[in-house]
């Protein structure tokens, strides 16, 4: 039964190849994968095995809300993704993407973003507000700032591993991500354009 | 798990977003209808309480202006002053709140309404000009009016630092009015300065609605009981807004009738804003007693312009006393003498000694006094010395005779006593030595023989003795050598020559003698 098919974006499209033409799906998430898998491999390889600081470091029996340093899981966390993503707040979707998953690989790959000398301090007594520094130590955040490797500026943003890995990277897997994303639309539409499509089973 | 960092590939506007979004708003449109009433009921609560307020704080501004006038003892200006704000904030559209406490400050700074508006004209024109805020440049020309030119700097007139202070107020003022012509006329023209004044305009109106409201509210008796009135409704603005809504609408639209009159557009309302006079004469001619303000306000400047040039040349005297007194020194033979001294070879206590000199001479007590002490320490280290001289007492000299006052009294007691006392009738000599007698020596007088003529031997025989014996009458002669004078003629020579055998010093001698001190 000829279906008419409305593509209005990223999810659209992977479900009709999905349902239509699953070999296209399948040779899409292929390439993608191809393409991003060096820049996770490599941002995998920029974590540290030990912390870099030793008050990061895990602890027995430690009740602190502050996640200790642990480089499995900020491997761990470290992937990528070649299904289309949830629609922001703004109404866009992506194809793929890489992700850096975990609470501490974040705190590893951000740190120093917003305040590259920490938070300013008000200590125990001052506002309530996250956007300040509640600790004992006026200068933990700069000291734990310059603990850390610098950041690594890239055109998707900085940080000290994913951003790290798509600075090196310089654009190759985003060119060869784009690329097998239009090859796949193209040859969708083509095949639209040659028969109707009909639904695999 | 929450995704917290990611780079994102190959994003693409989703079109099922934009439609979910439209029906949503589609779906509120019907809604706000229903919460339309509300929400304006809202915003006129809010337009009304913030008009209360600025109503409320512009009385009370108007107020301490009036207050301020007051106390300068120029309260017959206050209607011109508030004429006069409100046509300078038709002209400049600056704020009255901003142009009464400016005034004020300038007010009582110089005390003269006139100067105060030409100062303050000053300041519009600096404060358009230069981007600072009105209260902070008429600080600063208030300053400057009595010399204090440091924060002038920023304004940069081309001055250095000598030159600010070196010129007058009047100068100061010429150059930024120069420097500065047209700023404010340049600034309402632009965006910023159109904006202004809608803002201005809008500020006003909630003043006037403020008025309107408290007249409302008092329902007759007046703002104050309206003030009262709308406390209590106040309170209730956060609940029951449509309740409140429907009170105030009705109020809303009986002060649009008070404000607006007839029903006239707004706009039309606020171009009618009565002219104003530009430079100095603000005030309306309307009012009969602009003349004798003037001639007030001239009497005043003569008389402060009169204050000054006293003051300056009362300043240019002593300045040109000091001058003199300074220059004489250096023709001051003793102040020579003592620097010449000093240049020598002295002593430490000598030189010290000859500070001194020169400190006394040069009227310079201070200097004098510390080494007076320094030189009475030198001499007695354990301070005995000091302490006594500073015990003597204050700087009246005694009378250095005085002591003699009480040795004449004294003398003269012990000399009456001498005169008052009676001789015996006869006279007892003294006896005669036993050895004497051993050796021959008759008894005579002053040998313890009665003194007459029987008791004594013959002078035929013993003729040293001069008495002549034989009977009959007894004839004594005396020989004086000298003068005889009464008792208190020799009293007085006495005393003369008690009180010259005291007195040193011939001139002072002389003028005893002579009578000068008589």
């Amino acid at each position: 039964m000829a279906v008419k098919i409305e593509i209005r974006g990223n999810a659209d499209l992977r479900k009709a190849m999905r349902r239509f033409t699953p070999d296209l799906e399948k040779a899409l998430k292929k390439e993608i994968g191809a393409a991003l898998r060096p820049v996770v491999t490599q941002a995998r390889g920029f974590v540290p095995q030990q912390s870099p600081m030793s008050g990061w470091a895990g602890r027995s029996f430690s009740e602190g809300q502050f996640p200790t340093y642990s480089a499995s899981t900020i491997v761990k966390g470290i992937t990528y993704k070649t299904t289309p993503s949830k629609i922001n707040e703004n109404g866009f979707s992506s194809m793929a993407s890489i992700q850096n998953k975990s609470r501490v690989g974040a705190i590893y790959e951000s740190a120093g973003r917003a305040n590259p000398d920490g938070q300013p301090w008000v200590g125990r007594k001052g506002s309530a507000s996250h956007k300040f520094s509640h600790s004992n130590n006026p200068t933990a955040g700069k000291t734990f700032i310059h603990n850390l490797p610098p950041l690594v500026s890239s055109l998707k943003g900085r940080g000290r591993l994913i951003y790290r890995a798509w600075a090196n990277n310089q654009g190759k897997a985003e060119g060869a991500t784009m690329k097998a994303i239009d090859k796949a639309l193209s040859q969708f539409e083509a095949r639209q354009a040659q028969a109707p499509l009909v639904k695999v089973a | 798990m929450t995704v917290r960092e990611e780079i994102v590939i190959g994003s693409k506007a989703d079109t099922r977003g934009f439609k979910q979004a439209e029906t949503a708003a589609n779906k509120l449109a019907k809604s706000v209808k229903a919460i339309g009433a509300s929400y304006l009921a809202y915003k006129t609560v809010a337009f009304f309480k913030d008009s209360a307020k600025a109503f409320a704080d512009d009385q009370l501004a108007a107020t301490r202006l009036s207050n301020a006038v007051k106390n300068l003892g120029l309260e017959f200006a206050n209607p011109y002053i508030t004429d006069y704000i409100a046509n300078l904030e038709q002209t400049s559209k600056v704020a009255d709140d901003l142009l009464r406490p400016a005034f004020q400050r300038l007010l009582q700074q110089t005390g003269s309404v006139a100067k105060s508006q030409d100062i303050l004209n000053t300041s519009i024109e600096v404060s358009r000009g230069s981007g600072l805020d009105l209260a902070n440049v008429t600080e600063d020309l208030a300053r400057a009016y009595y010399g204090n030119t440091k924060s002038l700097k920023k304004y940069s007139l081309g001055l250095t630092d000598a030159e600010l202070k070196a010129k007058s107020f009047s100068e100061i003022q010429d150059i930024l009015n120069k420097k500065f012509a047209g700023s404010s006329a340049a600034y309402l023209n632009t965006y910023a300065g159109q904006i202004s004044t809608l803002a201005l305009s809008f500020n006003n109106l909630k003043e006037k609605a403020g008025e309107a409201f408290f007249t409302l509210a008092g329902g007759g008796s007046g703002a104050g009981k309206g003030a009262q009135n709308l406390s209590y409704l106040v309170d209730a603005f956060g609940v029951g807004l449509v309740e409140s809504a429907k009170l105030l609408s009705n109020a809303a639209s009986a002060f649009g009738q008070a404000y607006f009159g007839v029903a006239k557009p707004l706009n039309e309302q606020l171009q009618n804003a009565p002219a104003a006079k530009p430079g100095q004469e603000l005030f309306r001619k309307s009012m009969s007693n602009d003349a004798w303000l003037k001639k007030l306000e001239k009497q005043q400047a003569d008389l402060y312009k009169q204050q000054m040039a006293s003051l300056k040349a009362i300043t240019a005297e002593q300045k040109r006393q000091a001058a003199l007194k300074k220059a004489g020194t250096v023709f001051d033979k003793d102040q020579a003498n003592l620097i010449a001294a000093l240049k020598g070879k002295l002593s430490a206590d000598d030189k010290l000694r000859a500070e001194a000199q020169l400190a006394l001479l040069n009227e310079n007590d201070v200097l004098a006094t510390q080494l007076t002490k320094q030189i009475l320490m030198a001499q007695d280290q354990s301070g005995k010395l000091y302490q006594y001289f500073l015990s003597i007492g204050d700087a009246k000299i005694k009378n250095p005779f005085e002591f003699l006052d009480q040795w004449l009294v004294d003398f003269q007691k012990k000399l009456n006593e001498t005169l008052q006392t009676k001789p015996s009738a006869t006279y007892v000599p003294a006896s005669m030595s036993a050895d004497i007698a051993a050796i021959g020596v008759k008894a005579g007088y002053g040998a313890g023989v009665p003194m007459t003529i029987s008791g004594q031997y013959s002078n035929v025989e013993y003729p040293s003795y001069g008495m002549q014996t034989g009977g009959g009458d007894t004839v004594i002669n005396v020989q004086v050598q000298g003068n005889i004078i009464r008792e208190q003629e020799l009293i007085n020579q006495v005393l003369a020559g008690a009180q010259l055998s005291s007195l040193s010093g011939s001139p002072s001698q002389i003028g005893r003698i002579a009578g000068m001190f008589g």
